[in-house]
């Protein structure tokens, strides 16, 4: 089982966005969507968990687990939102509610999807936390009162609280600093893999697709334009979207570490 | 590799924020009010309001002399040991009919604050609503329905409804509920938009959810200000509808009866208007302090004992 969309055409009123996508992620999958800002990415994971805006058409398949998601009445889509599946958003900042405390916050899926007594809720935000390496202490505290690192955290302890079968992180690094980015991609990266989850890993940074995904679709202008395992892409793309994509990853790696290195992977290597 | 990007955590000596459940909020009502009380315009509006509601409950037992006791011989009296505050023109103990209009009060400015929160919180909902349609009809509704005068409202609500206290709790209701919409409009809709309202959406919550667990704490800072605000303008409508005839019949004590039928002789007994006029005054000062105290120390941006860093990190 897992996620499979085919032929997924999504316009805003009478713009296309997206062009007859196909992508599939099997459970215990970790799967990478790259490619420039404005390619459609943020649109595809909009259209799995049917929040796209009210002026957008969607048509195609999006199949989760065997089921059509496409056209599904909001109702039903709203109980596998969080339930099937998890989110993981791009700006933890923002993401959270300041208002919200930690331990609140990763307890709403719960809330939503599950009839547990406060104790018994408790109890599993505190294990998760644990498992997500947050103190105990931060169950009161709110967001403004966490770094960068520890906000992202709950985001992802509230996505994969209700153990959903399909993780989708939309840039989940992409507001962080590279040292806490490796942090927090290890650790999506182990919680699915025990969790025996899907992930569907949007990016368009490569060498945090290189570390989070064995497998990538290449997005550009609302079309896969090349698709295969990553390690493989990133050595020699084919087309020229993926090139451009990649080249820019390593000039940029290249600029930053100053040291003339040839390869992506060089911050690996320390 | 899975190290926790973990910062110190200081020490604080009182930790509130962390407590949950009755116990904790509790304890931050009373923080709340400790902070109100430690401030002079704070203290001020908790004791004139505290009075307000004690003199209301008293007066529902016990006045100086009974309202309905007239003395023919000593109208609009100066004040005596007899009658605190002098009487008026038929007689009757200014401060006995001033202690029993304060419970009128009390009650015409619950009602109308709670009459205008559902209209105020009815209105948001629908202007944060994401069916269009619905968002923009309502704030077209709101900019045309916010510029008819309260007072048009009470008047033409008295032609069904006569002189009573329901004329004056829903026109003022209704005129406020459309202000507070207005006002609370920026925040609802920054809530609305924010990208935590997209991650409870993505959290499987409903509209309804949305509204109650992320936009109406968000516009509560400003609703709490904006209804100690109509709270005070509510006492004034009174004093003025009643005056004019459409609010408090007449026979039932409120202030604005106390002074409505006073006023035209405030040429010769000045006094007698006085004591209304004051009270009024003192209680919407009081109303409007109040809001601005409890916003100040209700926000746990603005209360550093609200926190549980004791504003280390404050940003």
């Amino acid at each position: 089982m897992g996620i499979v969309v085919d032929d997924l055409q999504v316009a805003i009123g009478s713009r296309p966005i997206l062009h007859g996508v196909h992508l599939e992620v099997r459970d215990g999958q970790r799967v990478g969507l790259v490619g420039p800002s404005g390619s459609g990415k943020s649109m595809i994971s909009r259209a799995i968990m049917g929040l796209l805006p009210p002026t957008a058409g969607c048509t195609g398949s999006i199949e989760l687990n065997g089921r059509q998601l496409v056209g599904l009445p909001d109702a039903e889509m709203a109980a596998l939102r969080g339930a099937a599946v998890g989110m993981v958003f791009q700006n933890p900042g923002t993401a959270l509610n300041p208002l919200l405390t930690v331990g609140r916050q990763i307890a709403l899926p719960l809330e939503l999807h599950y009839e547990l007594t406060a104790d018994e809720r408790e109890g599993r935000v505190r294990a998760m936390m644990r498992k997500v390496g947050l103190p105990d202490e931060l169950y009161g505290r709110r967001p403004h009162e966490l770094s960068g690192g520890q906000q992202q955290r709950v985001g992802i302890a509230t996505a994969l609280i209700t153990s959903p079968r399909l993780i989708i992180a939309d840039e989940p690094t992409t507001a962080l600093d590279s040292m806490t980015q490796r942090q927090i991609v290890d650790l999506l990266v182990s919680l699915v893999d025990e969790a025996g989850a899907a992930l569907l890993f949007i990016t368009h940074d490569f060498s945090v697709l290189a570390r989070a995904t064995r497998y990538c679709y290449v997005l550009d202008a609302g079309r896969i334009v090349e698709r295969g395992r990553t390690e493989a892409l990133l050595e020699a793309p084919h087309t020229p979207q993926a090139r451009t994509l990649v080249e820019a990853a390593r000039r940029l790696t290249l600029h930053v570490d100053g040291t003339g290195a040839q390869e992506t992977e060089t911050e690996e290597g320390r | 590799m899975n190290r926790p990007d973990r910062r110190r955590v200081p020490e604080a000596p009182a930790r509130i924020a962390a407590e949950h459940g009755p116990r904790g909020r509790l304890r931050r009502a009373g923080v709340v009010v400790a902070s109100m009380w430690a401030h002079g315009a704070g203290r001020f509006a908790l004791v004139t309001l505290g009075l307000w509601i004690l003199v209301s409950l008293v007066s529902l037992f016990w006045t100086p002399r009974s309202l309905w006791e007239t003395n023919g011989y000593a109208v609009w009296a100066k004040p005596s040991a007899d009658h605190w505050l002098g009487t008026d023109g038929v007689g009757a103990d200014v401060f006995s009919w001033l202690m029993a209009g304060s419970r009128t009060d009390l009650v015409i400015v619950a009602l109308t604050v709670l009459v205008a929160l559902a209209i105020g919180l009815l209105l948001v909902a629908a202007m944060t609503s994401r069916a269009a349609a619905l968002a923009h009809g309502s704030v077209v509704l709101i900019d045309a329905l916010i510029s008819i005068p309260t007072v048009l409202i009470a008047l033409m609500l008295a032609v069904p409804l006569g002189a009573s206290v329901a004329v004056i709790v829903l026109a003022c209701g209704f005129g406020y509920g459309l202000n507070l919409a207005r006002v609370a409009r920026p925040s609802a809709m920054l809530a609305a938009r924010s990208m935590y309202v997209e991650s409870a959406r993505a959290d499987g919550a409903s509209a309804m959810r949305v509204f109650a667990t992320h936009i109406v704490p968000n516009v509560m800072p400003t609703l709490v200000v904006q209804c100690s605000l109509s709270a005070g303008t509510a006492v004034l409508a009174e004093a003025g509808l009643t005056y004019l005839g459409v609010g408090v019949p007449s026979g039932v004590p409120s202030w604005g009866h106390s002074l409505s039928t006073s006023v035209r002789f405030i040429n010769i007994y000045p006094l007698t208007v006085l004591w209304p006029g004051l009270l009024v005054t003192v209680v919407v000062v009081a109303l409007n302090l109040f809001g601005d105290a409890l916003r100040e120390a209700a926000d746990p941006l603005t209360n550093p004992r609200l926190r549980g860093d004791d504003g280390h990190r404050r940003r």
